[in-house]
């Protein structure tokens, strides 16, 4: 009994140290690096509060969404994605919603992969990332920061007579943290009635709704319903969300909850999302990589 | 039948009161630190009573000032047994936080032994506010409670793991660890004191600070 005791000791205590490539077990009980917090902090140091970006465009325009590429070797899908955003010409920019890489030092393959290519792609369109709770295994967001920059910003699209916000948040963690969340509440209501449409992107998703995710967490339940009424309060046009890997799409207080499945190459259907914003409301359309 | 099911939940522990052959009633309160909400203090009262020797039901009331009222109840058929008790249990549970009613309702066993609580079971939760409704089709509850002191009588000390506290329950991914002390200075009386830390993205693997909290509080036990 005691020999088989020290062996599971031993066991947990190798999975707690060392994990494998793909699955960091401190995880579970500890932060494995800068906590949701001090993340937060580092990326208003990096864009001090202000837009990461002000694309110009029409009063009705596209943007491509994609999410949880779990990228280990294999590129194909996110530079499929990539190519068909930036040789559609309404497209403006792409998003990825998180859970870039899947495996330990992926990150500069993901970048790789998103950078514009002047010999396969017609514009050099952006395409901002989110940061997922795998992106940040293995200290995972030091490299994220490296390389792509903040994990809580904010941009926005200015047409004539009138503007477009989108907020990106930290939800790797599985929570927003106390500053992210103040941030958020005071952000939305100064500058909320500026905008036509609010466009808000999280990793992990709010909702609960269907058995697709039974093993993986998302948000503690009052936060999530804290989120329900901020976002419902200051008129939130959109939520989208990646994590659960499945297609959910809902209406709650007045404020459109759409879930986006994976583009991993694992998934026989793998998925991505083009959005068309207009006066007339959201349009979307469902592509599958081919 | 938003009114009857609070009404039900309010009633249900209380009305046992009369007729309870032996019974434990709570009074907690709590302080502390949640991301979402802030710093909080909550004022709570439960109560515990067993009908003839098949029957208990507990439950009560809180109140949070960062996130209103709470409500709970849990009715349980229990049978004794040389090793511990056994019960099959409902679970009853509403909160109005941030203006979206939140309903639970649900179903399981527990075991408490000396040493060892082990409770594990289903519930099915809704989230309705004016005009939209959002359904949680599956969800579990569980506990794992370990007694260190169960040879001594006035005092115990509890470590427990746990989504479904009373007044709290949570998302299966989503346990919260409570470390619980009960003392007994006369056999009616008592004073509990416990502390809990919640994280958050526990599944994820990617886990953060969420909640500590410390509470107080005092019993009265028949």
């Amino acid at each position: 009994m005691l020999q088989m005791v020290k062996k599971v000791y031993y066991i947990v205590l190798l999975l707690l140290l060392c994990g494998c490539d793909k699955i960091d077990f401190k995880g579970l009980v500890m932060a494995t690096g800068d906590m949701v917090d001090s993340r937060y902090e580092q990326s208003f140091e990096l864009h001090k509060g202000a837009s990461v970006a002000s694309i110009a465009v029409t009063d009705s325009y596209l943007f491509y969404v994609s999410t949880d590429a779990h990228i280990n070797d294999d590129t194909r899908n996110i530079k499929e994605f990539a190519n068909a955003l930036r040789n559609d010409g309404n497209a403006l920019f792409g998003v990825m919603l998180g859970d870039c890489i899947d495996k330990r030092g992926s990150m500069p393959l993901y970048c790789d992969a998103i950078d514009y290519k002047a010999d396969e792609q017609k514009y050099p369109l952006p395409i901002f990332s989110v940061i997922g709770n795998h992106d940040l295994f293995f200290e995972g967001w030091d490299h994220f920061r490296n390389l792509l920059g903040a994990s809580v910003y904010w941009f926005e699209t200015i047409y004539d007579g009138g503007k477009d916000l989108f907020i990106t948040l930290d939800t790797a963690s599985g929570t927003l943290g106390a500053k992210q969340i103040e941030w958020l509440q005071e952000f939305l209501a100064s500058v909320r009635d500026n905008y036509r449409h609010c466009i808000v992107f999280t990793h992990t998703n709010l909702l609960y709704t269907d058995t697709s995710q039974v093993s993986s967490g998302n948000l503690p339940l009052e936060e999530t319903l804290l989120l329900f009424d901020i976002f419902g309060e200051h008129n939130v046009t959109l939520c989208l969300q990646g994590h659960d890997h499945y297609r959910e799409d809902v209406m709650f207080k007045g404020v459109r909850y759409t879930i986006v499945g994976a583009i991993r190459k694992e998934f026989e259907k793998a998925e991505y999302l083009c959005v068309r914003l207009s006066d007339s409301g959201v349009e979307y359309e469902w592509r599958y990589i081919q | 039948m938003k009114l009857k099911f609070l009404i039900l939940l309010l009633l249900s522990p209380f009305s046992l009161l009369l007729s309870a052959q032996e019974g434990r009633l709570n009074m907690n309160l709590k302080g502390g630190n949640n991301a979402a909400l802030g710093h909080f203090v909550a004022l709570s009262f439960d109560a515990r009573h067993s009908l003839e020797k098949y029957f208990s039901v507990e439950g009560g009331l809180l109140y949070n000032s960062a996130k209103g009222l709470v409500a709970e109840a849990r009715p349980s058929l229990f049978c004794d047994f040389p090793a511990g008790r056994l019960s099959v249990e409902a679970l009853l549970h509403y909160s109005p936080y941030s203006g979206i009613h939140n309903y639970a309702l649900g179903g399981g066993v527990a075991f408490d032994s000396r040493y060892i609580s082990l409770t594990m079971g289903y519930y099915y939760r809704a989230l309705s506010t004016a005009g939209s409704s959002l359904n949680e089709p599956f969800n579990i509850y569980y506990g794992l409670t370990v007694n260190c002191l169960p040879s001594v009588s006035k005092w115990d000390l509890m470590v427990s793991l746990s989504n479904c506290r009373i007044f709290e329950l949570e998302r299966h991914y989503q346990p919260s660890l409570f470390v619980d002390a009960w003392w007994y200075p006369a056999d009616k009386y008592g004073i509990t004191l416990g502390v809990c830390y919640k994280p958050a993205g526990m599944f994820n693997l990617s886990s953060d600070y969420y909640q500590l909290y410390a509470n107080i509080g005092g019993c009265y036990r028949w």
